[in-house]
């Protein structure tokens, strides 16, 4: 396995591999681990607001006295799963629009090239906020998307997604554009294959690499982005705690307990450099051409 | 070159104007109506003045129309009134547009000044303790969430050593004391945001220059420059830097975009009053007029400077055709 061997040589990304799969399992078994510490993201004592860690509260408590400890691993769980969640969707609509434009060309392509350029070119940020202070349920194809109880998720999961496929497609696209008139597509089409099984059996393994290192650093960008949003109030909706919106009343929490302040931003650091780290050595990993330890 | 000009500029105008379309649309899909708050908060309006006043004000016509007169009027210079701050909304974004520019251009000066010259710095000794040491702080920067690193900025100078203020864009007594002290104060509160802004595009821009330079460096021109004679430095003076700075113009070109989605952030944390922070507010508080021209403003800057990166691109390096 040279792939292997070559990216375990990658130091960081060795690290940023095994810190993501300590994170994952955290937030995967966030209700077993909180419930074997006894502790509980969402019971407040509002007597015990700020309180120093002691026995019971072992980061200490938050300005509603909930216990930190429980609310950081919950806040992996809901940070973590948005970023996965969308990321998978945003690889799916990718490959889709992708292949389809690659394939077909024509005005299918002219017009996904359009709208990749148009996304590409606003201001991420703006825009976010703009559709994330919308209110979904006015609007009627998307009711189902928020639900009746709006916790946020589905609809920062939504937007997330709106803004992210367009790496995964442009690279599949690519890839199509290049390989669909090499011989053995051709000789598979005359064996009478089907478009969908050439696309999915012949064409697409070959992106896979490129895709993955994409993907990883897509996650990496999403995480930063449901924080952003999170902490401006406008994505992850309390009690639900995400690591963004740990940070909501952070100005004011600045002066009475700095460290509410810092473990969860540096928990977002650490988890993005992680992913970057990963995408770097992955692309280092699958370049055949480079051979150099960094870059 | 001009035939390019002319059809992206068109290209550029045709988003910016499907962009406030869609836009002004979904801004009837906020939350809550400013007529129906307005009437609420007070008792002793009656439901029935508010159909009459949306008839008056032409609310009750479909949005698209609505659009269409907004359009007539903002090209006339009437952006409307706001409703949170009781003023014509042309009276509120110039200043705001002064502050976001002042905080934009100093933190975009500055990293040009920082990331250029370590870029190269690190390109040219790539596997060194220096480039190793800067590449781990530029993986930092890119992936710090800029909130939490001007929240801990906060902390440390405004907090904790006390010697810079935590937000603002100046003190309420400062013009009191002359231009001198006025300009000074403006300085110091900027010092903190403008850090955080140029955090990221530091980085990025840095890491640009880096594996541009370090692409330079194995060419075979730059061979050349050392088989005739040239030293290290020499060769890296007249022929690596100016070819290694070809794709970065761009990258700082496109840098105006992450200027201003970064500004919303940063501007918010320190309550600097800038057009980022306009515009969050007035989308929070249903302030549509002003949110609307926060926001295409915004826009039009970002799309502004992808137009000028695209044409720089074509006018650096003649052998890049454009069609």
């Amino acid at each position: 396995m040279k792939f292997l061997s070559r990216l375990t040589s990658h130091k960081p990304a060795l690290v940023g591999f095994i810190v993501i799969c300590l994170l994952l399992l955290i937030a995967f078994f966030a209700g077993p681990i909180t419930r074997l510490l006894g502790i509980d993201p969402y019971s407040m004592e509002i007597l015990a607001r700020f309180s120093p860690p002691d026995h019971a509260h072992i980061l200490g408590t938050d300005e509603s006295g909930r216990d930190f400890l429980a609310r950081i691993i919950y806040g992996a769980k809901v940070s973590l799963g948005v970023a996965v969640l969308s990321a998978a969707a945003s690889v799916f609509i990718g490959v889709l629009i992708g292949s389809l434009a690659g394939y077909y060309g024509k005005w299918a392509d002219s017009l996904l090239m359009r709208l990749t350029d148009m996304l590409l070119a606003l201001p991420l940020l703006p825009v976010m906020i703009l559709l994330a202070a919308l209110d979904f349920s006015k609007i009627p194809g998307l009711r189902i998307v928020v639900g009746d109880q709006d916790t946020g998720v589905a609809k920062l999961v939504f937007i997330l997604v709106i803004f992210s496929w367009m790496t995964v497609a442009r690279l599949v696209r690519g890839q199509i554009l290049k390989l669909k008139e090499l011989e053995f597509v051709s000789a598979a089409r005359s064996l009478g294959m089907s478009d969908a099984r050439i696309i999915i059996r012949h064409i697409l393994p070959s992106v896979v690499p490129t895709v993955t290192v994409a993907v990883t650093l897509t996650l990496g960008q999403q995480i930063l982005f449901e924080s952003a949003l999170s902490f401006l109030g406008l994505g992850i909706q309390p009690p639900l705690a995400s690591w963004g919106n740990m940070l909501n009343n952070a100005i004011e929490t600045l002066r009475v307990a700095p460290m509410l302040v810092f473990i969860p931003g540096f928990l977002i650091l650490v988890t993005v450099v992680s992913f970057n780290f990963l995408g770097d050595g992955l692309e280092y990993a699958l370049d055949p051409k480079s051979n150099q330890t960094d870059n | 070159m001009l035939n390019f000009i002319i059809r992206r500029g068109f290209q550029t105008l045709i988003v910016l104007i499907l962009m406030s379309f869609i836009t002004y649309m979904l801004m009837g899909l906020m939350p809550g109506d400013p007529l129906d708050i307005a009437c609420n908060a007070n008792p002793k309006c009656d439901p029935k003045n508010v159909v009459e006043m949306k008839k008056a004000l032409g609310l009750d016509r479909p949005s698209h129309e609505r659009f269409f007169i907004w359009a007539k009027d903002a090209l006339q210079g009437d952006l409307g009134f706001s409703r949170t701050y009781r003023k014509p909304v042309t009276e509120i974004i110039g200043e705001r547009l002064v502050n976001t520019f002042i905080l934009g251009s100093l933190a975009a000066i500055i990293s040009v000044f920082i990331a250029i010259p370590l870029g190269i710095y690190a390109g040219t000794r790539p596997r060194s303790k220096a480039d190793y040491g800067i590449n781990f702080l530029c993986f930092l920067g890119v992936s710090s969430p800029s909130f939490w690193l001007a929240l801990m900025l906060i902390y440390v100078f405004a907090v904790w050593l006390q010697i810079l203020p935590a937000g603002g864009v100046s003190s309420i007594q400062a013009s009191a004391y002359g231009f001198g002290p006025m300009i000074v104060d403006r300085i110091v509160h900027l010092i903190l945001p403008v850090t955080a802004l140029s955090a990221l595009t530091i980085a990025q821009w840095l890491r640009h220059t880096r594996s541009s330079m370090m692409d330079v460096m194995s060419q075979d021109y730059m061979r050349t420059a050392r088989a005739k004679g040239l030293s290290w430095s020499q060769a890296i003076k007249t022929h690596g830097v100016k070819n290694a700075l070809l794709p970065v113009v761009t990258v700082v070109a496109l840098g105006f975009s992450i200027v201003f989605s970064g500004a919303v952030i940063t501007e918010t944390v320190f309550s600097y009053q800038g057009i980022g922070k306009l515009m969050y507010d007035s989308i929070l508080a249903n302030d549509y007029n002003v949110a609307m021209c926060a926001f295409v403003i915004s826009c039009t800057a970002v799309l502004m400077a992808n137009f000028v990166a695209d044409i720089l691109y074509g006018v650096l390096d003649p052998r890049i055709k454009l069609k």
